[in-house]
């Protein structure tokens, strides 16, 4: 007799048959030579394509939840399966076979992280409202954390929400929100009590992006694409039942969001980077550029791998404890940590094996596709909380080391500001 | 050249002025009119070092694109080409090919510093191999030769380069034996880049402590965090590392071996810094440096193509490394 899990491969082999093409090299290996030449981590596509491959990333998550594969972990009520973790992990392996959109718009931001967050915090009708349509691919959501003052330092957000009647009226900016261009949704920080010391006088709003006052405008990224974005928010009215958590109490949402941040960044959606550092990949740009003899690049070539797989080891682990409801501890900065790192090593050891051909595009195939990864890769040191804001908290909170000295997070707000040592 | 003949304040007029006339240049301006009239060719003449190093720094720190790198080639090869009708360019290795200008065959590759339509001849450099032998001729084509040949650089910086590619155009007279002026241009050139690479990072670093200075988090400056000071400080040790390998690179201009070595090293050196500070910059900026909205973005770029430009720091590497296995005697850093 099958057991229940042959079954749950079965079928999804089945819907995968009879929804995509199966891709022609093995399991997740990009054939050398052919095809697209681009090694992308950020979109870099022009506003028309990228608004096209957004539209062709939500149709494909729809076929999926509406197969029963949108959200395999989630609770029925929403559309999810109920199923185990090792279910999701097994679908997404079977689905790496397959060629299919890229879900990253959907996926790394809004089920990645907020999706999670509306679960935890969201009244009942609010989960019922948007949990569905974000599942099926209708409803993107984007995370209006970071403000010009407040990056790694979030807890100083100063965009002010003021309770009206029923409704909170929100005034202030965001900024490098990325998928805003996209969103339907975006979860925001806003200063609610500014007399309270600043982690505790922050409450989180799901707000709607094409509501009065919201205006996003396009950033451009050093690699070219104009993915994130500022965002201006001027009287928007957000109803009070559309807060998540507490009044005030705003900071514990942000920290299920950023744990959920910090396990995800490299969990998924990597997309044609993680496949451009896959074993088989970098193997055949090794051959290509005749270094397949070089005692010094295969030493590399497999302490490359041999991160790669530790990271993905801990990914797994952080991912089936957040599918399991579990929330990650501070551990969860190591892979982060790790996978930008290894992003980052990928990135020079192609570049290295590649040359100087990686600057000016002469055309050739598997060359100058790197530069955009190369570009990219300094941002993943950055974005989901920097290299060094990542230590702090594994020198604090797993290691137990003392803060650096003089910072203040025990004053009200409203003095810390005042007194010039802003952001306090 | 061991000594420095301008004095300090000498230098410092000198460079208060260089800077000024970079800030004032337009897009793709001509710098000869405005050197000449700052007296420069005197004050190359007295100090070549100080001079040259001088002009590519400032270039580099005000993201400049000129022909100066031209005219720093032309200075070794115009002695031994017929002489110039109009205005010269050369056409530089294709960063694949390092220092060694492309191979003698039916196909041409190279990259100009500006379109061919900007001068009246293009010089081009060609590597001969005859029983083991490397030798490098020269041929100067006019410019619209080339023209058919040329497409703008597409990539990473937006310096105005052009890359050549196409057939071969046949030679139009005699090809001329460089001898050694080819060797001793591309050293100089590779002394100017060097310069001129330091220059950005130069600028990057002064960018990035400002920055950290004003950037507060955490209710102060940054730059209060030791990640982040240290960060910048190993950017200086990088920075006055390698402009210490390009100053003595100068002092051994009179040989002609140990200029190529010392000079690719001074290469090798400051695109090693640049790769450094241009990460810690960028990082120490947050997502500031990966936007394109603050000035980061240009530095970091204009470095990276600086950097391949007649030998990028992995090719050089890799080209020092296996020649001093392989070649007894070779020890550039003793030579210096
Ligand atoms: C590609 C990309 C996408 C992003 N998407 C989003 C998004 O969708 N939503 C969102 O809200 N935000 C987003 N961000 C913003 C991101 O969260 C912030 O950039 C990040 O938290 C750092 O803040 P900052 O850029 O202001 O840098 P800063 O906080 O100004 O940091 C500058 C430098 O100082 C260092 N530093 C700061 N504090 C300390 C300290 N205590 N100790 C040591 N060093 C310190 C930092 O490590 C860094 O090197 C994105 C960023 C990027 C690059």
């Amino acid at each position: 007799m099958p057991s229940e899990m042959d079954e749950f491969v079965a079928t999804a082999r089945e819907f995968l048959d009879a929804n995509a093409t199966r891709r022609s090299g093995s399991a997740d290996l990009p054939e050398w030579g052919v095809g697209e030449d681009r090694i992308t981590y950020f979109s870099t596509d022009p506003p028309e394509v990228d608004a096209a491959k957004v539209a062709e990333s939500r149709a494909w998550q729809r076929t999926r939840y509406e197969n029963g594969f949108g959200w395999v972990t989630g609770p029925r009520a929403y559309g999810g399966r109920e199923l185990s973790t090792l279910h999701d992990l097994v679908y997404d392996g079977l689905e790496a076979e397959y060629d299919v959109p890229d879900t990253g718009v959907l996926s790394l931001i809004g089920l990645g992280m907020i999706g999670p967050t509306i679960l935890a915090h969201a009244r009942d009708h609010i989960k019922d409202r948007y949990l569905p349509a974000m599942y099926r691919g209708d409803a993107i959501a984007c995370q209006l954390f970071s403000e010009p003052s407040a990056g790694s330092d979030l807890a100083s957000v100063e965009t002010r929400a003021v309770r009206d009647g029923d409704d909170w009226v929100v005034d202030g900016q965001k900024v490098w929100t990325s998928v805003a261009q996209h969103a339907q949704i975006g979860l925001c920080l806003c200063r609610t009590n500014p007399d309270l010391p600043k982690h505790k006088g922050i409450t989180a709003l799901l707000v709607d992006m094409s509501a009065p006052g919201v205006e996003v405008r396009p950033l451009r990224q050093m690699s070219g694409g104009a993915d994130f974005n500022e965002v201006f928010l001027t009287g928007v009215r957000v109803p009070d039942d559309h807060r998540l958590g507490e009044v005030d109490g705003g900071w514990r949402v942000a920290l299920t969001t950023l744990m959920n941040e910090r396990a995800t960044v490299g969990g998924e959606g990597a997309g044609p980077a993680a496949r451009a550092l896959s074993l088989p990949f970098l193997t055949e740009l090794l051959r290509a550029n005749g270094r397949l003899d070089d005692g010094a690049t295969r030493r590399r070539l497999a302490e490359l791998y041999a991160d790669q797989a530790a990271t993905e080891y801990l990914n797994h682990q952080a991912i089936r404890k957040l599918r399991a409801g579990t929330q990650p501890g501070p551990e969860a900065s190591v892979s982060k940590l790790m996978y930008a790192r290894n992003l980052t090593r990928g990135a020079h050891f192609a570049a290295e094996v590649v040359g100087p051909r990686l600057i000016a595009d002469t055309g050739e195939w598997g060359t100058y596709s790197w530069t955009e990864l190369l570009l990219s890769t300094p941002a993943l040191r950055i974005l989901g909380g920097t290299e060094e804001i990542m230590k702090n908290i594994l020198a604090e909170r797993v290691l137990g080391l003392p803060k650096e000295p003089s910072i203040d997070s025990r004053s009200p707000f409203r003095e810390l500001r005042r007194s010039g040592t802003a952001g306090s | 050249m061991t000594t420095t003949s301008l004095d300090a304040a000498t230098l410092d007029l000198l460079t208060g002025s260089v800077r000024e006339l970079f800030a004032a240049l337009p897009a793709g301006g001509d710098l000869g009119p405005a050197l000449d009239e700052l007296g420069w060719a005197e004050v190359a003449a007295e100090d070549p070092a100080t001079a040259t190093t001088l002009l590519f720094t400032e270039q580099g720190r005000s993201l400049a694109c000129t022909r100066a790198l031209d005219a720093v080639l032309l200075a070794e090869l115009d002695p031994v080409l017929p002489p110039a009708r109009g205005t010269r360019a050369v056409l530089l290795p294709t960063p694949a090919d390092g220092d060694e200008p492309s191979r003698h065959g039916s196909t041409l590759t190279g990259v100009l510093l500006a379109p061919p339509g900007t001068v009246d001849e293009i010089v081009v450099a060609t590597t001969h191999l005859a029983d083991g032998e490397r030798s490098v001729q020269l041929d100067v084509h006019p410019a619209p030769v080339l023209a058919p040949l040329a497409h703008p650089v597409q990539g990473f910086d937006t310096a105005g380069w052009v890359t050549v590619s196409g057939a071969r155009p046949s030679s139009p007279h005699e090809r001329i034996p460089a001898g050694t002026a080819w060797t001793a241009a591309a050293a100089a050139a590779q002394r100017a880049l060097a310069a001129e690479i330091l220059g950005t990072c130069d600028a990057a670093l002064r960018i990035a402590v400002r920055h950290a200075s004003d950037r507060r988090q955490f209710g102060r400056p940054i730059a209060e965090f030791q990640a982040v000071r240290h960060r910048l400080a190993e950017g200086l040790v990088a920075l006055e590392g390698a402009r210490g390998v390009l100053r003595s690179a100068w002092e051994v201009t009179d040989d002609p071996g140990g200029a190529m070595w010392a000079a690719a090293l001074a290469k090798l050196q400051a695109g090693r810094a640049q790769a450094r500070i241009m990460r810690d910059v960028v990082q120490v900026h947050g997502a500031m440096g990966v936007s394109r909205e603050g000035s980061v973005h240009r530095y970091v770029s204009r470095a990276a193509a600086l950097d391949v430009l007649l030998g990028g720091r992995r090719l050089l590497a890799e080209s020092m490394g296996t020649a001093m296995l392989l070649t007894a005697g070779i020890d550039p850093v003793a030579r210096l």
